[in-house]
């Protein structure tokens, strides 16, 4: 019997709110899919594109950006740039004939744990129902 | 310094650990002075834990307050912060006597009680929580249950399990499941006493419990207090974020906001301060998130009365009706729904059905309980603060802050924290600070992991993740509670066992935990970073629904962290010797009182002017409402800056350019023909604002007998108006309209203590104020009353539908639209008197060649407006006064504390240490686009010319890397996540996921 597509999710979190959301979510036993590997970084706008793009290559079936809400940012806008920034890149994706829709980007606050759980959750099933990045080389072997 | 004393030997006792509490206790341990912070409950925050978000900004943010200028500091959150050298954190802890000691020192005595757990061993695991059978309800979610084993809210500080011993069974459950035996069910309540050089109260308020308000339906569940509905919206709350109505969980679709809940009458005269602005909060909160809900809100007026504050009402007003009055009577029908009564202004009586009601209820003081320890007197239950001052008791070691001294709201707290730490070090004088030397990182490292999952009980294949890890030559090892002290030590041996140079610890989510192991690597020569902490306990072993995925995680997870280890290396910069002088721009009273305050510690301050003599603004004030006379203050204060020899003051003097950053900025300053260059470590802008000048005919400007505000106070003062008849006052005069969309806060009070001087003066004389709300906040609420007992007149009008004046047969004429009369109405006045709002006095500065910005109505703009509100975006940088929007005398004086308590971090620094959380930029890649200067949120980014190319300045750089990921030839980067890292961290995250199978 062929496996259950297990999806791979890249998530880049702020190191502000959302990698401490991951922690209270955690914390407070509120559970969600085990499919985010999380990379911390110091603000959603630090996310090069370049990784994103480098995920999908990989084989990763999504990728998650946290970010702190609007107006909340440690560094007055960076999420406000990170907004843009993916904005933009999904229609390179579109370009490079990559499914924009794997990659999100979220705000979830490090008072949203439950919020945290939800996300993940919904982004595992919606990208469980796309099936795996055809980039992935698990899918070429 | 001109005292000298020694890190952590001066010893401030902060009463409260709420925010206003943390933020004196934060910014008090930043410059060096031994701080032990009590708080009444089981763990930190007060109220603020409560509040996911706040006004102005619809975010919350508390984790900015703390400064950021020691390597490594900036990684850390606040929360693993309090566990900072020199900061002793009691909870439990109530005070019952306080005994003065010689030298004005104070000995402090508390309770504790007893936690029943022991904190250095509690790891957080939850298992007692777990297996408790008593249930009670929860103070903090308010509308649910906890156990009788709990934290207060998840992510609790101090980061320990507390047991309440008043609910407690002392079933002994949670006493057999606790792995490191920390519960002791025979715990003693403690005395604790200490010895303080200060004091600082920082006790809060409570909130005002509405159980007296039968008429408003207190008993029906579907009448709510603002907190409940606050948790209710909140993501962590009792309905995790949804709306849903108390009596069946149904979602409201009409729902009414009662502002003045319990302020405001007659058990609480005064005004609540903050209510009108969270109340709106919570109204944009709901509407943002059920767009469909209708909202009312009853109010008595809109006190929006700060520089942000009223374009925040006025963009909320447009989804809600806002109806002027305190309803009359609530009741509910048989579905729970709510039938209020209310009148309306034009004097109709209405019944209104709601699916939920939400008193907006205020604070209620607490000092009652403990004033007469300190031989404090109180006004209304808050601390009496001293005429003069905002956060100053008759005792001058002893300050009150935020609600202490009367009721706050939370950025007016915050500055007052602040100020509090910046009149202590006045006080008490700092240390100079110890040196970190630069450190650099080695490549060709030796990697290590410790595992840290707590218990054996984890599910992880121990065996199977060594043998994987030793593959890859890494060493790992499994070391249960490296929180603790045993397991810090074994943690310890194992680096230096296998004389490792890099370490990732897969562990608990960092609290104390990370800053003590950052301690003890950094005591064995490592820099920080070196140390790599991955939050894994939480969000994989107890977040994870799915318990065969861990071995995965931990294997993909720790790889991919050891992988970004072993590719760190970098060179440390050389450290920044700051300029050892403060440069103050304006000399008005926030300029003279910082100037006065870096004096007494021993900081050499230029402080310059651009008129003849100092004294700005305060110069034409009168006597407050509250009877603080500025002019004797003022001429005094000009008196010791102009004796002291640590201060240069430079009259007839501008500001040309700063160039520079943080510890070495130069400014050109101009006098007369003449360029003169100063060096300083912080510039502090304390350039002041002007008086609304009213357009010709604007309210009857120019017309005889029309006055501003200002100026007829100085008459009264004179005794020039014993024989006027009648007075027409006239507010919002280049306030709270199109072009000045901001409350100028000073003018509504200014207009109750001219009426009330001119009523005392002769009871005969006719007071009429036509204002459109009266913006008397918090205490002054007292004097509001006190001028209607007087006899003065109210009259409110609606921006669309001004007051006009005219002169008639000789007389002035007043003539307004009376709601509730539903006539125009005229009266004739002797003088009218404008309330002349205050706009901002627009000066273009340049800082190394770009402007320096300000927000929308022109005033200075704070990098944070709630938890960093003198910092300006560029480090080392910092405003005061009315430069950064509207306040009275005193406030402006409070943030001048408060920026000099933020400045002493930088000026009593012999070095400023490098960085690791820093950008930098690769000279030859560099294409000298300028584009990562636009993407750097703190002007840390300069274009070199001489290198060319784009150049980071170190000092000023927060570490966030958005430039990094601007910039489009990779030159720009970030030391903490360097793209060769992040690409290999990925590849390790994508590679390793088959062999979970």
């Amino acid at each position: 019997m062929e496996k259950e597509f297990d999806p791979k999710i890249v998530g880049f979190f702020c190191n502000w709110c959302t990698a401490a959301a991951a922690d209270l979510a955690g914390t407070s036993r509120i559970q969600y899919p085990a499919n985010v590997r999380p990379i911390r970084v110091m603000c959603s706008g630090s996310v090069d594109a370049s990784y994103v793009i480098k995920a999908l290559l990989e084989g990763a079936d999504g990728v998650l950006i946290g970010g702190c809400h609007p107006n909340d940012c440690h560094y007055v806008n960076g999420n406000y740039k990170a907004r843009r920034r993916v904005a933009l890149l999904k229609s390179i994706l579109t370009t490079l004939d990559l499914d924009p829709d794997r990659v999100w980007l979220r705000w979830i606050s490090a008072a949203e744990g439950v919020r945290f759980a939800k996300v993940v959750r919904q982004m595992t099933e919606e990208i469980k129902e796309k099936g795996p990045n055809p980039m992935g080389k698990s899918t070429q072997t | 310094m001109a005292k000298k004393v020694k890190e952590f030997e001066r010893h401030v006792v902060v009463l409260g650990g709420g925010a206003a509490g943390i933020a004196a206790a934060l910014a008090l341990n930043d410059l060096g002075f031994k701080v032990s912070l009590i708080e009444k409950q089981s763990h930190l925050l007060g109220t603020i834990g409560q509040l996911d978000k706040q006004f102005p900004n619809d975010a919350c943010g508390f984790c900015q307050l703390r400064s950021r200028v020691e390597p490594g500091v900036s990684e850390l959150c606040l929360r693993r912060d309090l566990g900072a050298e020199g900061l002793d954190i009691y909870n439990l802890s109530t005070l019952w006597n306080v005994e003065k000691l010689k030298g004005e020192r104070l000995k402090l005595y508390f309770n504790q009680e007893p936690a029943y757990i022991k904190p250095r061993l509690c790891v957080r695991c939850r298992k007692c929580e777990d297996v408790c059978p008593v249930e009670v309800p929860d103070e903090f979610n308010l509308l649910g249950k906890r156990k009788a084993a709990y934290t207060r809210y998840p992510m609790a500080i101090p980061p320990t399990w507390v047991i309440d011993g008043e609910n407690c069974t002392r079933c002994g459950e949670c006493v057999k499941v606790c792995p490191t035996d920390c519960i002791d069910l025979e715990m003693q309540p403690r005395e604790i006493s200490l010895e303080a050089d200060a004091v600082v109260i920082a006790t809060g308020f409570s909130l005002i419990d509405p159980a007296y308000l039968t008429e408003l339906g207190v008993r029906f569940p579907n009448v709510v207090t603002s907190l409940e509905l606050e948790r209710i919206l909140s993501d962590m709350g009792p309905t995790q974020g949804e709306l849903k109505r108390p009596s069946d969980g149904s979602e409201p679709k009409k729902v009414a906001f009662v502002f003045c809940a319990g302020s405001r009458d007659r058990l609480h005269p005064y005004c609540s301060t903050a209510c009108c602005m969270y109340g709106a909060k919570e109204a944009r909160m709901l509407g943002d998130k059920y767009p469909d809900t209708e909202l009312t809100i009853f109010y008595m007026d809109r006190r929006g009365y700060g520089k942000p504050y009223y374009s925040y009402m006025e963009e909320t007003l447009p989804d809600v009706r806002w109806i002027p009055c305190r309803p009359a009577k609530v009741e509910e029908d048989q579905d729970n729904n709510l039938i209020v009564h209310y009148e309306s202004e034009d004097g109709k009586f209405h019944k209104e059905e709601f699916d939920l009601v939400t008193l907006v209820v205020g604070q209620e003081g607490r000092a009652d309980d403990f004033a007469n320890l300190f031989e404090l007197e109180t006004n209304e239950g808050f601390v009496k603060i001293e005429v003069g001052s905002e956060i100053g008791t008759a005792n001058p070691k002893v300050f009150a802050i935020g609600s202490a001294g009367g009721p706050k709201d939370l950025p007016d707290s915050i500055t007052e924290a602040q100020a509090a730490a910046g009149r202590i070090a006045s006080l008490l004088g700092i240390p100079k600070t110890r040196n970190t030397p630069p450190k650099s990182v080695e490549p060709f490292p030796k990697v290590g992991v410790v595992f840290d999952p707590v218990g054996d009980d984890d599910g992880l294949d121990k065996d199977a993740i060594k043998t994987f890890f030793a593959e890859k030559g890494i060493t790992t090892a499994f070391i249960n509670y490296t929180e603790t002290g045993k397991g810090l030590s074994e943690l310890e041996n194992f680096i230096k066992e296998k004389e490792l140079d890099r370490l990732v610890v897969a562990g608990p989510a960092p609290n104390k935990a990370e800053r003590l192991l950052k301690e003890r690597v950094q005591e064995l020569g490592w820099h920080p970073a070196q140390l790599e902490y991955l939050d894994f306990r939480e969000p994989v072993l107890w977040g994870y629904e799915d318990a065969s995925k861990f071995n995965e995680a931990a294997l993909t997870l720790a790889l991919a962290h050891a992988e970004k280890l072993r590719l760190l290396s970098f060179d440390s910069a050389e450290p920044v010797q700051p300029f050892g002088r403060a440069l103050i721009v304006g000399a008005g009273a926030a300029g003279l009182w910082a100037a006065r305050q870096f004096a007494d510690v021993g900081v050499s301050v230029t402080l310059i002017e651009k008129t003849e003599q100092p004294g700005g603004q305060a110069r034409k004030l009168s006597r407050t409402l509250e009877g603080f006379e500025p002019a004797p203050f003022l001429e005094n204060l000009i008196k010791k800056v102009k004796k002291s020899k640590k201060i240069e003051l430079l009259t007839n003097t501008t500001l040309d350019r700063i160039e520079g950053e943080l510890g070495k900025f130069t400014a050109h300053l101009k006098r007369g023909e003449k360029e003169l260059i100063r060096g300083a470590a912080i510039i502090l802008f304390a350039t002041g604002a002007q008086e609304y000048e009213p357009k010709k005919d604007e309210f009857g400007w120019g017309l005889e007998g029309v006055i501003s505000e200002r100026d007829f106070a100085g008459r009264i003062s004179k005794g020039e108006t014993d024989d006027l008849k009648s007075v027409v006052m006239i507010q919002c005069v280049g306030s709270r309209n199109e072009e000045h969309p901001y409350c100028s806060r000073v003018c509504c009070r200014r207009a109750l203590a001219n009426a009330i001087a001119l009523k005392e003066a002769n009871p005969k004389v006719e007071v009429t104020i036509i204002a459109r709300d009266v913006m008397s906040w918090g205490l002054s609420e007292l004097y509001y009353l006190k001028a209607r007992e007087l006899g003065v007149n109210f009259i409110r009008y609606e921006k669309d539908n001004p007051p006009t004046v005219s002169r008639r047969d000789g007389k002035l004429v007043v003539s307004v639209f009376d709601r509730l009369l539903d006539a125009t109405v005229e009266l004739s006045a002797g003088s009218v008197v404008l309330a002349n709002g205050i706009v901002a006095s627009t000066l273009p500065i340049l800082y190394n060649d770009k402007p320096v910005s300000f927000d929308k109505f022109g005033f200075f703009a704070e990098v944070n407006p709630k938890f960093r509100p003198t910092e300006l975006e560029v480090d080392g940088m910092f405003a005061a006064g009315l430069a950064k929007g509207p306040k009275r005398l005193t406030e402006s004086l409070t943030e001048a504390s408060a920026a000099v308590a933020k400045a002493l971090v930088f000026l009593r620094a012999e070095k400023l240490a490098p960085k690791y959380y820093v950008a930098r930029t690769n000279t030859r890649r560099c294409a000298f686009c300028g584009i990562c200067i636009d993407a750097c949120p703190n002007s840390a980014r300069v274009m070199d010319d001489d290198l060319m190319s784009a150049r980071v300045i170190e000092a000023i750089c927060q570490g966030c890397g958005i430039c990094a990921s601007a910039c489009p030839s990779q030159a720009a980067h970030l030391l903490t996540l360097e793209s060769d890292q992040a690409f290999r961290m990925i590849d390790v995250m994508l590679a390793q996921t088959e062999r979970g199978d």
